[in-house]
């Protein structure tokens, strides 16, 4: 029997207990004791999310270190591969996928020690994209995994954050309260969130910071985000971002979180298109949106992304991405699995 | 600089010799030695020239120095002698004892300073004959010589030269690459006596800055004990040009305690208020200050108390805001500005800022209101809308648009059509939207069914074009979707319905449509002022009353204005329909009632 973790994932396995009918299906008795009650989920959606899973946990596909990818973005990666088994409610250390994850975790707090908190690879230029995305991963991690320095490991690459924030209250490419952009913001407030439900402190003036630097890239006129104040172009991937972060921050009712939302509707359906530009991450956040949006507005989505994911799937499980098939193949399962929901973050 | 080395102007050479010769660069060696041997070369430059060159090879060749030392130019023998500070070893002794008794004067005073830098103390002898009535053309050696000496009575006979209005510069020239601890307390005295513009007075700082910074730290500390108001007073410019040392803040206060000059007090308290000085530990003796005669001297405790961290500065500062100097009510605000709005007194900072709110100055009245909006909230919007309503209804747009930004920074969101309708403008409308519109406002001159008939209960079938910022696909097709009526509220404190936020995404290549119903008890005429962004056609009570099209410009604020236009309220219902369209950028309409003074009407909404 395994586990569930503390926090808001106990809760939800607990709601999704209660929607349990009598008899579960035999191929759901093989899975995780906490995969029940998703009732949303097709068996295509489901048999595509364990033909990933089975991808990623290949001989071969992960490194001997417990990384996985080898294109220069080998912690963020590892990051989202290791977030693609706990969604599915796989639990360090336990059952089929046990190991694997346990030397993902392993490998993200080594490269904590050895780089004096720092997660993210030092000579890629996204590294901070990478250290906050570790920090969301092994956030989501605590209180599943065993180590006993993974909580340390979140301090510290945590403090990191906090020291990192510039005056306008957002993040970007160093480590170093410098300059700011939407994308890099949102990386490290949801990355903050998370550590904060995983009990690291968080102070509520960074958080309030970060949210208003997040608000101030909206556009005025159609309430789409950009990448800086006042500069550039609405998009649907930035506004994606930003909508997730404000309601992550506890500002869904925001007016400017509905009119992002209402930008993300309105746009128009090329948004579902397989050659969509960067696909995988604007309907990482695109779906979180829709999911914590409510309802109607998810029903809405799912089906539309869920179908086209599907259809990208290669033969043997994975998915391409841009940085790479376990790029793809996480981030397709994560997008995939939102109904899920024992990820934290994922929880209404 | 090997290049500047060949300037024809002898300071340029001079300079490019000090860098040279500072920084040992050892490929001009030949350069240099071969300037030092250029007889067409001034002596001088040339002495400069050997003086480096001794730095570069960082010594003196045993065998070809002496012929500087007995070279029939007397500049080339100062300079040799210059050297012989620095290097030569034991063997230079020789030739020192030849350059002190040396015909030309200004040979044996550059001597005696070598001889003295070697023997301390021991040089007294020969120092002391020298120095006892130095001309003003020797006194930069002299001093020099006197100061590595460094007795009591060479030290005795520096000051007094130091003093000596005619030596001055020069015995300071020959002191400043000097580092002495003994020097310390001889130049803080000379610098109380010192004007702040004098020339000098940068000289003694810089050798004050020469100096090791813990002696200096120490040298000012029983400076300070002195506790006479000049020496208060030139210890605290010292602190604050020099160390900023937070151990000298203690002293410093001590001996301030007995200070009446304002000069002194100032400096004092301009040392002590720098962040770096732990202000926090002087707290008491900048709210002392508070109640000082000097106008100048209480805003100044007020900007040290700003920098302080562990103190209510609203507690401390309340009676500073009625104080009958500008300057201090002014400080007080901007300090109080400073703060965090944690510390304000919630529900009461109306109150609180009773004095400044209704202040004759116009700069204290708009500080009062930046920090209404600053600390302020919604606990203390009924209060401040009841102080600063005259305002909002008042013809003073300056004033009007500061107070409404203050009262909007803390309305509740649902109350700030109030501050809004206050001010003369429509707040409360229903909104339609939107219809396709194009790059050349098409749409305008189109028929939309709200223009036949309003009907808020309706929905229509409406396109738009997926356009932000001017940018479309070609892919891009217009999409139907359904539009309905909906409530929209003003909630720019400047009167602006903001269109694009009221109607769905993307507010480019849009037509939308708002109505407004107002009440008024009586018929009247009044004025009403119309202008948008980019385009409106407004139609009062039935009857079209304004149509304007901005030129569009991508991009770009495109403001559309219609003003003084007369028309009559009549008793009961009003009604306005606005059509409003847009290509890009922002999107908005604002309407405002006056009478024709100027002042807002009063009416109301369904």
């Amino acid at each position: 029997m395994t586990t569930p973790p503390l926090r808001k994932t106990l809760i939800a396995a607990l709601s999704a207990a209660s929607l349990l009918t009598a008899s579960l299906p035999l191929a759901q008795a093989q899975e995780p004791a906490q995969a029940v009650g998703v009732a949303r989920l097709t068996p295509e959606v489901r048999t595509s999310i364990r033909r990933g899973l089975e991808y990623l946990a290949k001989d071969g596909v992960q490194n001997p270190n417990g990384s996985w990818g080898g294109s220069g973005n080998v912690v963020a990666e590892t990051s989202v591969g290791l977030m693609a088994f706990m969604l599915k409610g796989y639990v360090p250390g336990r059952g089929n996928y046990g190991r694997i994850m346990d030397k993902a975790i392993s490998f993200l707090i080594n490269k904590g020690r050895e780089q004096r908190g720092f997660l993210g690879t030092p000579s890629n230029h996204a590294g901070m994209y990478e250290h906050g995305l570790a920090v969301l991963a092994l956030s989501e991690a605590w209180g599943q995994s065993k180590n006993p320095r993974l909580k340390t490991t979140l301090r510290r690459a945590v403090d990191i954050i906090l020291r990192a924030q510039n005056s306008e209250g957002g993040w970007r490419y160093n480590p170093e309260p410098s300059d700011a952009d939407l994308s890099m913001t949102v990386m490290h407030l949801v990355a903050l969130n998370s550590a904060r439900e995983a009990g690291i402190s968080v102070p509520d003036v960074t958080i309030e910071k970060a949210t208003k630097y997040v608000l101030s890239c909206q556009d005025e006129t159609s309430g789409g985000f950009r990448y800086q104040p006042g500069g550039g172009e609405a998009g649907f991937a930035r506004t994606a971002a930003g909508v997730m972060s404000l309601i992550m921050c506890g500002q869904r009712r925001h007016k400017a979180t509905q009119r992002g939302l209402a930008f993300l509707k309105a746009y128009p359906e090329r948004k579902f298109a397989k050659n969509y530009p960067r696909f995988h991450y604007s309907h990482y956040y695109a779906v979180q949106a829709m999911y914590q949006a409510g309802e109607t507005d998810f029903q809405a989505w799912y089906p539309k992304i869920s179908a086209t994911i599907l259809s990208k799937q290669e033969q043997d499980g994975s998915w391409n991405g841009a940085h790479g098939k376990v790029y793809g193949t996480g981030f397709s399962i994560l997008i995939l699995g939102v109904p899920y929901r024992y990820l934290p973050i994922y929880q209404r | 600089m090997l290049q500047q080395l060949e300037a024809k102007g002898w300071l340029q050479r001079a300079e490019a010799l000090h860098y040279l010769g500072q920084h040992r660069i050892e490929e001009a060696a030949d350069a240099v030695r071969a300037l030092l041997h250029d007889e067409n070369a001034t002596p001088w430059i040339r002495g400069r020239a050997l003086l480096a060159l001794a730095q570069i090879e960082n010594g003196v060749a045993p065998g070809k120095f002496g012929k500087w030392v007995a070279h029939d130019l007397a500049a080339l023998r100062i300079a040799a002698a210059e050297v012989l500070e620095l290097h030569g070893g034991t063997p230079a002794e020789t030739w020192i004892d030849i350059l002190l008794k040396d015909q030309d004067e200004a040979v044996r005073y550059q001597a005696a300073a070598t001889h003295a830098r070697r023997k301390q103390e021991a040089a007294w002898a020969v120092v002391d004959p020298l120095t006892r009535a130095p001309s003003p053309r020797h006194a930069r050696t002299s001093a020099r010589a006197l100061a590595f000496v460094g007795s009591e009575a060479a030290l005795q006979r520096l000051a007094k030269q130091l003093r000596s209005p005619d030596q001055t510069r020069e015995s300071l020239r020959g002191l400043i690459d000097q580092q002495n601890a003994a020097l310390i307390p001889l130049l803080l005295n000379l610098l109380s006596d010192l004007d702040p513009e004098d020339l000098s007075y940068g000289t003694v700082l810089t050798t004050l800055q020469n100096q090791e910074s813990q002696q200096v730290i120490a040298g000012l500390a029983t400076f300070l004990k002195k506790g006479d108001e000049k020496s208060v007073c030139t210890g605290a410019s010292v602190i604050t040009v020099l160390t900023r040392s937070p151990e000298l803040g203690t002293p410093l206060r001590e001996a301030l305690v007995n200070a009446r000059e304002i000069k002194t007090i100032k400096a004092g308290m301009i040392a002590l208020g720098a962040s770096v000085m732990k202000p926090d530990e002087h707290h008491e003796l900048f709210t002392k200050h508070l109640n000082h005669e000097n106008s100048e001297i209480r805003s100044l405790a007020i900007r040290c108390l700003a920098h302080c961290r562990n103190i209510n500065h609203y507690e401390v500062l309340a009676k500073s805001l009625a104080d009958e100097a500008l300057e201090v009510v002014h400080a007080a605000l901007s300090a109080l500005l400073r703060q965090p709005a944690i510390d304000a007194p919630k529900g009461r900072l109306v109150h609180y800022l009773q004095e400044p709110l209704s202040n004759s100055d116009e700069t204290v009245r708009a500080l009062a209101y930046d920090l209404l909006a600053h600390a302020g909230g919604e606990a203390d919007f009924r209060p401040a809308m009841a102080a600063l309503a005259n305002l909002l209804r008042g013809t003073d747009d300056e004033l009007r648009g500061a107070a409404a930004k203050a009262l909007g920074a803390i309305a509740p969101p649902n109350q700030i059509g109030e501050v809004v309708q206050t001010q003369g403008y429509l707040a409360k409308w229903m909104v339609l939207g939107t219809f396709l519109n194009d790059d050349k406002h098409s749409a305008f001159h189109v028929i939309h069914e709200p223009e036949k008939k309003i009907d808020f209960e309706a929905s229509y079938l409406a396109k738009y074009i997926w356009v932000v910022q001017g940018r479309r696909r070609k892919e891009d097709e217009p999409i139907e979707r359904e539009v309905q009526w909906a409530e929209g509220m003003v909630d720019q404190t400047d009167g602006r319905l903001i269109m694009s936020a009221q109607l769905p995404p993307p507010g480019s290549f849009a037509v939308g449509y708002a109505v407004a119903d107002i009440q008024v008890d009586a018929e009247r005429e009044v004025v009403l002022d119309i202008d948008g962004d980019d385009a409106f056609r407004v139609w009062f009570n039935g009857k079209q009353i304004s149509e304007e099209i901005a030129e569009f410009q991508s991009r770009q604020d495109c403001v559309a204005q219609d003003n003084d236009l007369k028309i009559k309220l009549k008793a009961g219902s009003n009604r306005f329909i606005v059509k409003s369209a847009n290509i890009d950028h922002r999107w908005w309409v604002r309407l405002r009632l006056t009478d024709s003074n100027g002042f807002p009407i009063h009416f109301t909404t369904p």
